[in-house]
């Protein structure tokens, strides 16, 4: 069993807090994502459950043993860096070998040898084995780079952005492959990444993080259907959410955006206070467009096409209400052409938070 | 334009060499020739004579004039002992304060940098009597162990400046990596950090031998017979009864100089890392 969890924990930096009264248990076995944007305290938390950094207040625990103090070379984690840190004076076998070469450890070299030859057979980079490490290139070095956590047992795998230096046809390939390593070894991954599709291409479960606070931890699903904050529900959207401020005035929501006067929404949601403002969002691919207006129109007005912007697979139409600019997400080419005015509807989820967008309030 | 350059670059090489050229020539030279108008640059007559005297000088006049060993090997050894240590312990001692300097959080950091850096800031002239006055109380004065420690303590700025500066260039992930691979920091220091620092070391080391190769107020006035090191010997020797003899400091000057250049030649590659250490980076 080996299980990651943080009680509590801040981390500070002189006078800025990086990681704020942090709580999650991780358990064997899974693969869990931390996703947030940069500088929201990623790094950091993965640094803290290595070791490498000792957090001002709060517990780390490693399969139920308070670590919190504890040196990373007794903490027996395996910590991929984003820069891969390859040992530049040393070969690609060499380094491969230096986590199984440690005092700690008194591996026989003949076993190191051939835990060195299986890792690189597992990740097929049997033929660099002899190379000088600054010859290879990102895809190759980012192997390596596993390797070196790989060749070992450790309790968990941290990874902080593995993927992030690689070129988009290689990461997807690179995340299949890992995905396929966590199975195959079935030990538990911490991976760490600020790419919401890499998070849910790999995740069991998710933690989003936003200004070194954690805003929901789910399942990928969970996250996707059921976001607890207007950033959440922000950051895993692309194109990006649509959402506004509105405000209930006696039964009917009117718009509260500059440049939207007099635009009332077609909202069902009557639980809502009256003369309260609310953020009103949905995802791009919740929005649909026809040409005659229905009882379920969004709103009492047409809406113009601004902007067509075809993807190959899907493409993006953004609307104008009045001031308002909306994405529709749909897939095909395009449907509609610059100019023409066509009446929206929702067509499934929306998400109504309150004013500051920090909760999600049920409707 | 390329013949331009060309001609400038030779002329600028030859400004330099030039010295050097009339040193090492000089030292072949005898006594007239080396005053002779027009002054004589390759047809001269070459003697080894300088090189004899440097190391076996004439005691006594006349009929009694006899060659017997001269001072300059004994100074030679007490330079090399002294600028080996020396540079060994600043270089040593430079490598770790400059690391720990990089990487951790050390209380009044920049004023003990500042302070580090200010040993360097009064000339030797100043200092070099109250340090002489110390020397005798102490009973370092013309002593090897005296001589190593003001060097170290002199080159250590210099090195610890250095050194910070070449460790600031290695991420400290390296470290890290090392650390979660099962080391300790000193282990990680040793194993990762320190080889990828060895042209900076490397670097470092030949400027703090040549300052202590070099030195010259310092070992006049605080050293005697036992530990006289190569230059106050030769400058001592400028002036003799029978006036200055210019072959003489010549040939002892070239043997000076040689363990510098060869040195400096073998670890060329090194030192122009070193000194472009993070200014042009690959």
């Amino acid at each position: 069993m080996s299980s990651l969890e943080f009680k509590n924990v801040t981390k500070r930096f002189k006078n800025v807090t990086a990681i704020d009264r942090i709580n999650f248990r991780i358990e064997h076995g899974e693969f869990v994502v931390m996703l947030g944007p940069t500088g929201a305290g990623k790094t950091t938390t993965l640094k803290v459950a290595a070791g490498i950094y000792h957090p001002e207040e709060g517990e780390v625990y490693l399969d139920d043993h308070p670590v919190t103090h504890v040196h990373p070379a007794l903490r027996d984690v395996a910590f991929v860096f984003q820069n891969y840190i390859l040992y530049p004076n040393m070969t690609v076998e060499e380094n491969l070998a230096f986590p199984l070469k440690s005092r700690l450890r008194n591996i026989d070299e003949e076993k190191i040898d051939e835990t060195v030859k299986r890792v690189a057979k597992l990740l097929h980079i049997e033929h660099l084995l002899h190379r000088t490490t600054e010859r290879l290139s990102g895809g190759e070095q980012q192997r390596v780079a596993l390797g070196r956590a790989l060749v070992r047992k450790p309790r968990i795998f941290l990874m902080d952005e593995p993927l992030s230096n690689l070129d988009a046809k290689l990461r997807e390939e690179m995340r299949t492959e890992l995905k396929r390593i966590h199975r195959e070894i079935g030990e538990t991954f911490f991976f760490v990444t600020h790419d919401y599709v890499e998070a849910f291409s790999m995740a069991d479960r998710i933690i989003i993080l936003n200004h070194g606070k954690i805003e929901q931890i789910g399942t990928p699903d969970e996250i996707y259907t059921n976001p607890s904050s207007l950033f959440v529900a922000n950051f895993v959207s692309s194109p990006p959410l649509n959402y506004f401020t509105i405000k209930k005035e006696s039964g009917v929501f009117v718009v509260d955006e500059e440049g939207c006067e007099s635009l009332t929404c077609n909202i069902k949601a009557d639980t809502l206070q009256d003369g309260k403002r609310y953020i009103f969002s949905f995802r791009p691919e919740n929005l649909a467009s026809s040409l005659k207006k229905s009882d379920d129109t969004l709103f009492d007005v047409p809406a113009e096409v601004y902007v067509v912007e075809d993807l190959g697979t899907y493409s993006v139409i953004t609307f104008k209400v009045n001031g308002l600019l909306l994405r529709q997400k749909h897939l095909g080419p395009p449907s509609a052409k610059i100019g023409e005015k066509l009446w929206l509807k929702l067509d499934g989820n929306f998400f109504i938070f309150d004013e500051t967008g920090k909760k999600r309030v049920r409707e | 334009m390329k013949i331009f350059l060309t001609i400038l670059i030779i002329l600028i090489v030859a400004i330099y060499i030039f010295p050097l050229f009339w040193m090492v020539s000089s030292s072949f030279k005898t006594r007239v020739e080396i005053f002779s108008m027009p002054p004589k640059f390759f047809n001269f007559e070459v003697t080894f004579k300088n090189f004899r005297r440097v190391f076996y000088k004439i005691a006594g006049w006349g009929k009694f004039a006899k060659e017997v060993p001269s001072e300059f090997p004994r100074a030679l050894l007490n330079s090399s002992i002294i600028t080996i240590l020396s540079t060994l312990l600043a270089v040593t001692l430079g490598t770790l304060s400059g690391y720990a300097f990089s990487r951790f959080e050390i209380p009044g950091k920049s004023d003990l940098l500042f302070f580090i850096l200010s040993t360097r800031m009064l000339p030797a002239m100043v200092i070099v009597v109250p340090v002489f006055i110390m020397y005798k109380t102490l009973g370092l004065f013309n002593t090897y162990l005296g001589m190593v420690i003001l060097y170290t303590v002199f080159n250590l700025s210099f090195s610890v400046w250095m050194m910070k500066g070449f460790m600031d260039e290695i991420p400290k992930e390296y470290e890290e990596a090392a650390m979660c691979d099962g080391y300790t920091r000193f282990q990680a220091f040793r194993k990762i950090i320190l080889p990828q620092t060895y042209a900076g070391i490397a670097a470092t080391a030949v400027f703090c031998g040549i300052m202590a190769w070099n030195e010259y107020v310092f070992a006049l006035i605080l050293t005697s017979e036992e530990t006289k090191t190569v230059p106050p010997t030769i400058a001592g020797n400028v002036l003799k009864t029978t006036g200055v003899n210019w072959g003489e400091v010549a040939a002892a000057s070239l043997i000076f100089l040689a363990p510098v250049l060869i040195f400096t030649f073998l670890v060329r590659k090194h030192l122009l890392r070193g000194v472009t250490f993070g200014t042009i980076k690959g």
